[in-house]
């Protein structure tokens, strides 16, 4: 299907990595603040995977959308 | 070091990442169907597209690693790098000379020499930008397996073994197009892996007002300690920074080194040629202000002994590769862990995927089809390319046991730039802007050059001469930098190189007015070269002024 429309667009890619892995780290801050088992990391307080993983899944989220349809013509 | 406690979702991260790299690896394969497929990426790419893998392929793990432990080093003056050593070469290549370049529809550097000069200055060329390949290839390969074995705790064996093969499953599977892909998602990886480290730095030690209150004048300023070398921390003068650094070195690497400007080609048109290594050159500022500015928060976190931060010591001897990681074990918490070291890993498969990408565009059209198989067919060299990738990966595996045995990496990568870089810019430059350089002058030239730089490295490390012979006036501190010494040999190689093609070219035959036609400035066709007329704010001209201002205020402010 994709090699009749052509390429898919680099930056369809490059939002869904990010989302995927935005998704993760956000994940893991969610959980370990819940269930806490990390030591001797410092600035721990400021949560940085929950906010840093919510900015990189929401700038995968903007790059996938925007380009879910664009393809490079062969 | 302690290896670093990899939660469940930090492995999933390192997981998704390695599962999606494969997966572009084998979705592009569809779309490789002929040799220029495979070398140039088509030739159909848009001007950010080319630009993000431009900087993406000098995003290796040394340039980052490496680099923020040179700022721990030598301070502000590691930003030297990013700045008179990367800028001014930089939008001089898009200006000046990427017309040339890519008019002249070349696949490979050694492919414009043998159109300016003759088919041995062609192979000379590609035969040192082959060697050159595979001994960086084997730095950044041990790196990685510095990385795995360090972070992972997995053994030396394995961890080259391993990182050796994923490059060769992506690369081999669809050439420059998926190096390029990878490398655009691997640029926003990256950034997401070391951009918190500063952020995060910054907050712990109270400020960007710290760092200078805690520093001294010589890790702080950039020029106005450069005028004895004993005051600096790289013992090296402002005229080693600009004619060794600024010159010789940054103009051989930004404007000669294929593995970086072949991204450049590959752009649908000549504007977006320009703009590549233009937009280039913003990246690399701000990639110069997190990788220098992280190392210098580290650097203020040493200098306190209440931090309780410190490198790596191994026999004595610091380590300062290891400050990046020491900062992500500081710092980073379950999710960016896998992030950190997802990213370390990005970093080095950018690097090595150009590597192999160029090696694999060398070896095929300037060795292996301009001296070896004359007649091959496109399917033919493509194949080639394909056995190329692993050939030169299975050479890196060697060159990273032998780059293992080295004590620093970062100084040997720049003698490594003086030997090979240096006299290819000097002819190439010379050639590219002055019709009576003869092919003659030009072989000699590089060739002499390539010799004496050679030469010099070794009886330096053999202790024949002493390293202060190569650095102009030196006193007893200039006397005991590998670094000066490192920018001297390249100004020495280039000065020889260009002499040399100078002096021959006076005695031997050159060439008409209508073969150089394309390849020396004043002659080429100007309906050929002349970009679309474009509004002024989309003019290359326009955006290379920008930075250059951006450089001359950063280099003010932080005399």
């Amino acid at each position: 299907m994709d090699t009749e429309k052509g390429m898919r667009s680099i930056w369809f890619f490059v939002g869904l990595i990010m989302l995927t892995i935005g998704i993760l780290v956000f994940l893991a801050g969610l959980y370990e603040l819940i269930n806490p088992t990390v030591q001797n990391i410092k600035l721990i307080s400021l949560h940085t995977n929950i906010w840093w993983g919510a900015l990189i899944a929401i700038t995968g989220l903007i790059y996938t959308i925007k380009n879910k349809n664009k393809y490079v013509e062969q | 070091m302690n290896s670093m406690p990899l939660g469940l979702f930090d492995w999933a991260i390192m997981l998704v990442y390695f599962a999606f790299i494969v997966w572009i690896g084998f979705y592009l394969k569809k779309f490789t169907k002929s040799d220029e497929d495979f070398f140039l990426a088509g030739r159909r790419n848009s001007m950010w597209v080319c630009g993000i893998a431009f900087m993406s392929a000098n995003m290796g793990s040394m340039e980052v690693i490496g680099y923020t432990g040179q700022s721990v080093k030598y301070g502000l003056y590691a930003a030297h790098f990013y700045l008179i050593g990367a800028v001014p070469a930089m939008l001089f290549l898009g200006v000046f000379m990427m017309p040339f370049y890519y008019h002249s529809k070349i696949k490979s550097i050694p492919g414009y020499l043998k159109a300016r000069f003759n088919e041995s200055a062609r192979v000379f060329n590609a035969a040192m930008f082959v060697v050159n390949m595979i001994l960086v290839s084997g730095i950044a390969l041990y790196l990685q397996a510095l990385i795995f074995h360090t972070f992972l705790g997995w053994n030396w064996d394995l961890s080259i073994w391993l990182s050796a093969i994923f490059v060769a499953l992506y690369v081999t599977l669809s050439g420059l197009l998926s190096a390029m892909f990878t490398e655009i998602v691997q640029f926003f990886l990256i950034w997401a892996g070391i951009l918190i480290l500063p952020i995060l730095g910054l907050v712990d030690i109270g400020g960007p007002a710290e760092i200078s209150a805690n520093l001294s004048e010589g890790f702080k300023t950039l020029w106005a300690t450069s005028g004895n070398a004993a005051n600096n921390p790289m013992y090296v003068t402002w005229g080693g920074l600009i004619l060794g650094l600024g010159f010789a070195i940054a103009f051989g690497y930004w404007t000669t080194d294929f593995l970086i400007i072949q991204r450049a080609f590959s752009a649908k048109d000549l504007r977006s040629a320009r703009m590549t290594p233009i937009i280039g050159s913003y990246f690399k500022l701000l990639l110069g202000a997190v990788v220098v500015g992280t190392g210098m928060i580290a650097l203020v976190l040493i200098n306190n002994p209440t931090s309780g931060f410190n490198l790596l010591v191994e026999g004595g001897k610091i380590n300062y590769d290891s400050v990046l990681p020491m900062l992500m074990q500081r710092y980073f918490t379950p999710g960016l862990i896998g992030v950190g070291v997802t990213s370390l890993v990005a970093m080095f498969m950018a690097g090595m995927a150009g590597n192999m990408s160029s090696f694999n565009a060398v070896w095929t059209y300037d060795i292996y089809h301009s001296v070896i198989n004359k007649k091959a067919s496109s399917q033919k060299l493509l194949q080639i390319g394909r056995i190329t990738t692993v050939a030169g990966i299975l050479l890196s595996v060697a060159g990273a046991y032998i780059a293992r045995s080295m004590p620093t990496v970062i100084d040997y990568l720049q003698a490594i730039s003086s030997m090979f870089l240096a006299p290819s810019v000097a002819i190439i430059i010379l050639g590219m802007f002055w019709k009576f350089i003869t092919p003659k002058g030009g072989l000699w030239g590089m060739l002499i050059g390539t010799l004496v730089a050679v030469l010099l490295f070794i009886a330096q490390e053999t202790k024949i001469i002493p390293i202060s012979f190569v650095i102009p006036g030196s006193d007893s501190a200039a006397a005991q930098s590998f670094m000066a010494a490192n920018f001297w040999r390249a100004v020495w190689a280039w000065l020889i190189s260009s002499g040399t093609a100078i002096i021959i070219s006076f005695f031997t035959e050159k060439k008409t007015d209508e073969e150089l036609r394309g390849y020396v400035k004043g002659l080429v066709d100007k309906t050929e070269t002349v970009v679309e007329k474009v509004a002024w704010n989309k003019k290359p001209e326009f955006w290379a002024a920008i930075t250059f201002v951006i450089f001359i205020a950063i280099n003010i402010l932080l005399w």
